[in-house]
């Protein structure tokens, strides 16, 4: 919380009375250790009220407004636009008009952990490190923990190749990426967060999660028969479009919800199941995709959900996502159906247990009853993490999931 | 240039014992069969018709009593040269050589010193059974006040025992009984090793073998078996292990990153714990695996000869734990 001393001291002048209050680098997540300044809404010297957007900070989910915490004015702003500041150090001032901002005496100790702004919405813890990490981190030999820190290689993504599986001083420099070029640097250090955590993220599962697939050619004709029967009353009601989307991710939370080992996670030593089905939308972004949630999918109402992707999708689009809106999913939906791509496998968002890629509807000839028809089909590619479920249960799934979309209409009436 | 010598490990120490007497008359032997008899293992053969009875003393079986009679010589001005024919009866000099060598130039605030060498044997593997087959030498390496010198090759017996009679200080001199044969060049010109400084015995680059006495050469023939398998072993005889020489080792383990100990006596609380402690503090930054102790079984030295060899380390147990360092 802001520190704000005591208003209770009559003998002093009013300048005196309101004291200081430092704006710092706020914790908006557990694990996050900087945030990046990517604007400040206010100007040096400028007058704001509490509750005013004061400035906008990238973390590594997203850009969050930050809003001031009191009346005041703005002064000593010390880290500017594209700065990268430790949680819990002193940015800048909001002081009482006349005010001086204290002496630099006076700073926040460096990434003191407290959580001190209040963001828009408070954010759920993030999601847990995936097994490997768990008990203290993987074994490694002194040697390569040191190498590592020093060439900031991430441990957690090393095979170890040494005794007992330790990681030895080879596996660290053969993880590295390769030197950059001594001449010009250029893109390492432009890459935005949200390339930065995908690229973290996908590796990270690509190497530690067991994948496997199963892949269910599907007819869609009651999906699109639906869509067509519910569009216009929603979008009369809500002016929202509804989309394939949006009923694959209402049926795909309700067979979910009986489930439960579909709707899980890998601790690292076991399994947990969540007991809120929250689907998270793959949507793209300029420097990637993010993982955007619809909580509670399985009991919210279809046009609820198309209201909350349209949202979640608009503000993807213009990087105002929050914490909260990318956290928390238990199920991933990804559809590349209007790039025309047929189908697709994709990579599990951990600690999520797996995830649907979803293909194009398209007519294709298939056997109806022993004769050749055309049908609008659809490809269904569901990921599945292996230590938390296995390919019956997983098919079991599908398979509902396929009558369920097959007979739209009543699950969805 | 003279031509390459060579010499057993024996007739190293009986030549630089012959030098150093020669040398200073204040230099004498005392010990059990020193003197006609040469000792049991043959290696003061001549020196008593050389030297005469008065420098190379028989002494009745008194071991506690003649190493009392060499402290209190050499506080006195003499420079005794004490034999214990099998190492394992150290045990009957402990006081002289604790309580009364090594402390008296600390007590008298320097105004006496105890110039003594102990010479002793350790080593198994000869058939001698529980009683006469024990490593000690660790136990001095405890006492503050006590210099131990484990040599490995003729040459550096010979070289190590001269500066070992020249140091005003007691030193414990332990010859391995199994290497009283083992040939080597030794130059016949004067020379002498310093305490405290290691030899590289093998350059290599991908583990060290740290190795005293006999175990130096089992370390050797494990680093050709490691070769044929392209592991290149550095092997390193620290010489002296108290003082010893921890820049040489812990630079070698900072450069191979993975290390074995093998020392003859008994791994726990032995030198092998107090070496791989030195490196794990050393080089820790530098390790990419835990430092592998290899030291004899801890049992008491079996007589059955196959049970025997089972509780010494080989050249094929120092070959196979190097290999599992390195995997």
């Amino acid at each position: 919380m802001y520190f704000r001393n005591s208003v209770s001291v009559p003998e002093l002048p009013l300048q005196f009375v309101y004291m200081a209050i430092s704006v710092v680098m706020p914790a908006l997540e557990m694990a996050q250790e900087t945030g990046k300044i990517v604007s400040w809404l206010k100007k040096e010297g400028e007058a704001i009220n509490k509750g005013e957007p004061l400035l906008e900070v990238e973390t590594d989910k997203a850009v969050v407004e930050v809003e001031a915490a009191a009346d005041g004015v703005l002064t000593g702003v010390r880290s500017h636009e594209g700065d990268v500041v430790a949680v819990g150090v002193t940015i800048a001032w909001i002081v009482a008009p006349g005010e001086q901002p204290p002496a630099e005496s006076a700073a926040a100790a460096p990434a003191a952990r407290k959580v001190t702004a209040q963001p828009p919405v408070a954010a759920t813890a993030p999601p847990a490190e995936t097994a490997g990490a768990a008990e203290g981190g993987p074994r490694i030999s002194p040697k390569a923990r040191r190498l590592a820190k020093e060439r900031g290689v991430d441990i957690r993504r090393i095979r170890g190749t040494g005794l007992d599986g330790a990681i030895t001083s080879e596996d660290v420099l053969a993880a590295e990426a390769p030197a950059p070029p001594a001449a010009p640097a250029p893109p390492a250090a432009a890459l935005s967060a949200i390339a930065r955590l995908m690229a973290e993220r996908t590796t990270q599962s690509w190497t530690q999660v067991p994948h496997f697939y199963l892949v269910r050619d599907i007819d869609a004709g009651a999906l699109l028969q639906v869509r067509e029967q519910r569009m216009p009353a929603i979008e009369r009601d809500r002016g929202v479009k509804l989309t394939h989307t949006d009923l694959l991710i209402a049926l795909t939370a309700r067979v979910l919800k009986e489930h439960a080992k579909m709707n899980a996670s890998w601790t690292g030593s076991g399994i947990q199941l969540h007991p809120h089905v929250n689907i998270s939308v793959a949507m793209a972004v300029t420097d990637g995709v993010v993982g955007a949630v619809i909580p509670n999918a399985d009991s919210a109402s279809l046009a609820d959900i198309a209201v909350q992707r349209r949202d979640l999708s608009e503000r993807a689009k213009s990087g105002r996502l929050k914490p909260a809106d990318v956290t928390g999913g238990t199920f991933t939906i990804t559809n590349l159906g209007m790039y025309n791509v047929d189908a697709f496998n994709a990579i599990i968002a951990p600690p999520q247990a797996a995830i649907l890629a979803v293909g194009r509807i398209a007519d294709r000839v298939v056997a109806v009853n022993g004769q050749p028809a055309v049908r609008p089909m659809m490809t269904l590619t569901l990921s599945g993490d292996h230590r938390v479920v296995d390919g019956a249960q997983a098919a079991v799934f599908l398979n509902d999931l396929a009558e369920a979309i097959g007979a739209a209409a009543q699950r969805l009436a | 240039m003279p031509e390459a010598r060579e010499l057993t490990l024996g007739e190293a120490v009986r030549e630089a014992l012959a030098e150093e007497m020669r040398r200073d008359p204040r230099v004498f032997i005392c010990g059990e069969d020193v003197a006609e008899a040469g000792t049991v293992f043959k290696v003061l053969t001549g020196l008593v018709d050389e030297f005469g009875k008065e420098r190379v003393l028989d002494t009745p079986i008194s071991e506690a009593g003649f190493t009392g009679i060499a402290v209190g010589a050499a506080m006195t001005g003499l420079r005794p040269v004490v034999d214990i024919m099998f190492g394992d009866f150290v045990t009957l000099t402990m006081d002289q050589m604790v309580n009364q060598a090594a402390k008296v130039h600390y007590m008298s605030g320097g105004k006496w010193r105890v110039p003594m060498v102990m010479r002793a044997t350790l080593g198994a593997t000869r058939r001698s059974a529980a009683q006469h087959s024990q490593s000690l030498h660790a136990w001095f390496c405890h006492v503050p006040g006590l210099k131990v010198v484990l040599p490995s090759t003729p040459f550096d017996a010979k070289g190590l025992l001269k500066t070992a009679i020249r140091d005003d200080n007691p030193v414990v001199f332990f010859e391995d009984k199994m290497m009283y044969r083992l040939k080597g060049p030794v130059p016949a010109e004067e020379y002498t090793i310093p305490f405290g400084v290691a030899d590289i015995k093998r350059a290599g680059s991908d583990i060290t073998i740290v190795a005293t006495s006999s175990m130096v050469q089992v370390a050797l023939g494990a680093a050709k078996l490691l070769e044929e398998v392209d592991i290149s072993a550095e092997v390193i005889d620290p010489r002296t292990v108290w003082p010893l020489d921890e820049k040489t080792l812990i630079a070698s383990a900072k450069k191979t990153s993975r290390v074995i100990v093998v020392d003859e006596g008994y791994g726990r609380y032995g030198v092998t714990a107090e070496i791989a402690s030195v490196i794990a503090e050393g080089a820790f930054y530098d390790l990419e695996a835990p430092v592998k102790r290899i030291g004899a079984m801890h049992v008491p030295i079996p007589f059955s000869p196959p049970l025997e060899d089972a509780t010494v380390p080989t050249e094929k147990s120092v070959f196979e734990a190097a290999k599992t360092l390195v995997s």
